[in-house]
């Protein structure tokens, strides 16, 4: 009976969730930086790519986010020709950054955090009272 | 007197073993909820006829180092088994629902709570026994 393993993998998880949600809050900050010269790409949504690895020294198949990766979809365009970077026809590049998605992908990484802190309070749970038994 | 000996104290010990690692599947499962491609395991259910029928099972002697320890089911061993229709498939292939795991933990939890319950009760009695010496 081994709970150590349990929690690790849940705690593995939860670093996994944390770093999707860091990811998170980058594109949201930057979800206006515009490029700073005409030719220059506006900032690019980054997407976070997990993969389920063992782990040498838990021994157990822990989740990782083994790649940030970016979002190829195309950038928006806005027409403001007074803009410092607005290129020949006065369009602007924007972040292919939407906000909903983000606050989306927000409310995920916190749902999948707490199941992930729920199982490693169970796992703790059984642990502590098979502890207690040696009490009675 | 080995306690562990016990035919009861035995099937709980084994129970508990089945849940702890029960518990361990479903953290797996848990911790990939975003992962792509990623289908949700479970162990095989523990009842009281099969941990019957393991403990009975008698295994091929091997009295040579040549001798292939055979394809049987090892009696003590938790048996993983994939849900072959799972509720939902998100499109990047990834199978697991988060509330049925949810429910599985609170009833792996709950089920450790009642063997634990169980085997003090199994201890008191014992206790009992021992203690009554006396005409």
């Amino acid at each position: 009976m081994d709970f150590s393993a349990t929690m690790a993998i849940s705690a593995a998880g939860m670093r996994a969730q944390g770093d999707r949600l860091r990811v998170v809050a980058e594109n949201l900050a930057n979800a206006n930086t515009t490029a700073e010269t005409p030719g220059d790409l506006p900032y690019r949504r980054k997407v976070v790519i997990f993969q389920n690895l063992l782990d040498r020294e838990a021994g157990v198949d822990t989740v990782r986010v083994t790649k940030v990766d970016v979002d190829k979809s195309n950038f928006q365009r806005k027409f403001d020709p007074s803009h410092p970077s607005a290129d020949a026809d006065g369009y602007v590049l924007l972040p292919n950054v939407s906000s909903v998605i983000e606050s989306m992908d927000m409310r995920e990484a916190q749902r999948a955090y707490e199941a992930n802190l729920s199982v490693i309070d169970s796992a703790r749970q059984m642990m502590s009272r098979t502890v207690e038994l040696l009490r009675s | 007197m080995d306690l562990s000996k016990l035919g009861v104290m035995k099937l709980m010990t084994r129970k508990m073993d089945y849940l702890g690692e029960r518990q361990q599947v479903i953290a797996q499962n848990v911790a990939n909820l975003n992962t792509p491609d990623y289908k949700p395991n479970d162990l095989k259910p523990f009842t009281f006829r099969r941990a019957l029928t393991d403990a009975r099972r008698l295994a091929p002697d091997a009295t040579d180092a040549a001798h292939l320890a055979g394809t049987v089911a090892d009696g003590t061993k938790n048996q993983k088994a994939r849900d072959r229709r799972p509720y939902e498939t998100t499109p990047d292939g990834n199978a697991v629902v988060l509330e049925q795991q949810m429910l599985k933990s609170a009833e792996t939890t709950a089920d450790y709570q009642t063997m634990l319950n169980l085997y003090k009760k199994q201890v008191t009695m014992i206790r009992t026994a021992i203690r009554t010496g006396g005409g």
